[in-house]
């Protein structure tokens, strides 16, 4: 499992396998909680079924919830949460209707603006960093095909 | 996600009991893995919401690492991939740390069970305020190691 015999086909195998994990989740999230877009086409298959928005910006306010944009035009969450038009939103929310979604949780997203890039930021220098310090533990050998340790 | 540091100084901390300093850069390689892997896939193959979930799954973790060990020498292969797949479980310890609303921070069973796991202890998005105690347990750790470095020569 771990010699250089076979190597190429052991990691085709390992890739192989990845992809296909990849694969299946995708199928498996998109039953299980499909995008918000397909809510614009409102069959009653979707009816209770349970979707997820990560940090979405409040587009308009309503009298009964909000306003949140998808790639297919606006989308309804009926909530008594009234966050501010510009807010980020993350909404655990149940199909209700045509672009109509009632909402199970709602959490306002603060500091979403300078929190998601410092965490880019941060994340970006700490991995070019961490790479620097270690460059000199292992000795690239891309002709032989492996990382080789210079020890 | 959590940021980079975060998972970087959690790795760090048990890293200072791994004495081969090639593998204990292998242990931080591998808690960073998870989120690199995920956001390639998630860019080249354009699979926006599954290749993360993918890659912070015990499967994915456990096929991630075995894909990177390969590129690691023949000897250092074998306990190379041990600490790869340690640094990716440390990895998904801290993102389960994470509160998504109960949806969960990772699926951990998949391809058998898309359940989502957490332990919702912190809002995701706050996760970067722990940056400042972070860079404090990576100085107590860094100020440790060297002493007992010091004591064993």
């Amino acid at each position: 499992m771990f010699s250089d015999r076979g190597w190429i086909l052991k990691a085709a195998a390992a890739l192989g396998l990845l992809a296909w994990l990849c694969a299946d989740a995708r199928r498996r999230i998109a039953v299980e909680h499909p995008e918000i877009e397909r809510v614009a086409l409102f069959t009653e298959a979707l009816r209770g079924r349970e979707f997820h928005l990560w940090a979405r910006r409040v587009h308009a306010l309503e009298p009964t919830g909000f306003q949140v944009n998808s790639s297919v035009g606006p989308m309804h969450i009926l909530s008594s949460l009234r966050p501010a038009v510009g807010d980020r939103v993350s909404v655990v929310a149940r199909a209700t209707g045509p672009r109509t979604l009632e909402a199970i949780s709602v959490q306002v997203n603060e500091g979403f603006a300078w929190k998601r890039p410092l965490n880019y930021v941060v994340s970006i220098l700490t991995l070019i960093g961490f790479l620097w310090i270690v460059r000199g533990r292992f000795r690239w050998r891309i002709h032989e095909g492996v990382l080789r340790s210079k020890y | 996600m959590a940021d980079l540091f975060t998972h970087f100084v959690a790795a760090r901390v048990p890293g200072m009991f791994v004495r081969d300093r090639r593998l204990q850069a292998l242990l931080v390689i591998g808690t960073f893995l998870p989120d690199i892997a995920g956001k390639g896939l998630f860019w080249v193959l354009q699979n926006h919401e599954s290749a993360p979930l993918s890659t912070h799954s015990i499967a994915g973790v456990l096929l991630v690492s075995y894909l990177v060990c390969l590129f690691v020498e023949e000897s250092l292969r074998r306990p190379g991939f041990f600490l790869l797949a340690a640094g990716g479980a440390i990895h998904v310890l801290v993102d389960l740390a994470k509160d998504n609303m109960g949806v969960g921070s990772a699926m951990l069973l998949l391809p058998f069970c898309t359940r989502g796991t957490e332990f919702g202890w912190i809002d995701s998005e706050n996760v970067v305020l722990l940056i400042p105690f972070d860079a404090a347990i990576l100085a107590a750790a860094w100020f440790l190691e060297r002493r007992w470095r010091r004591v064993q020569q």
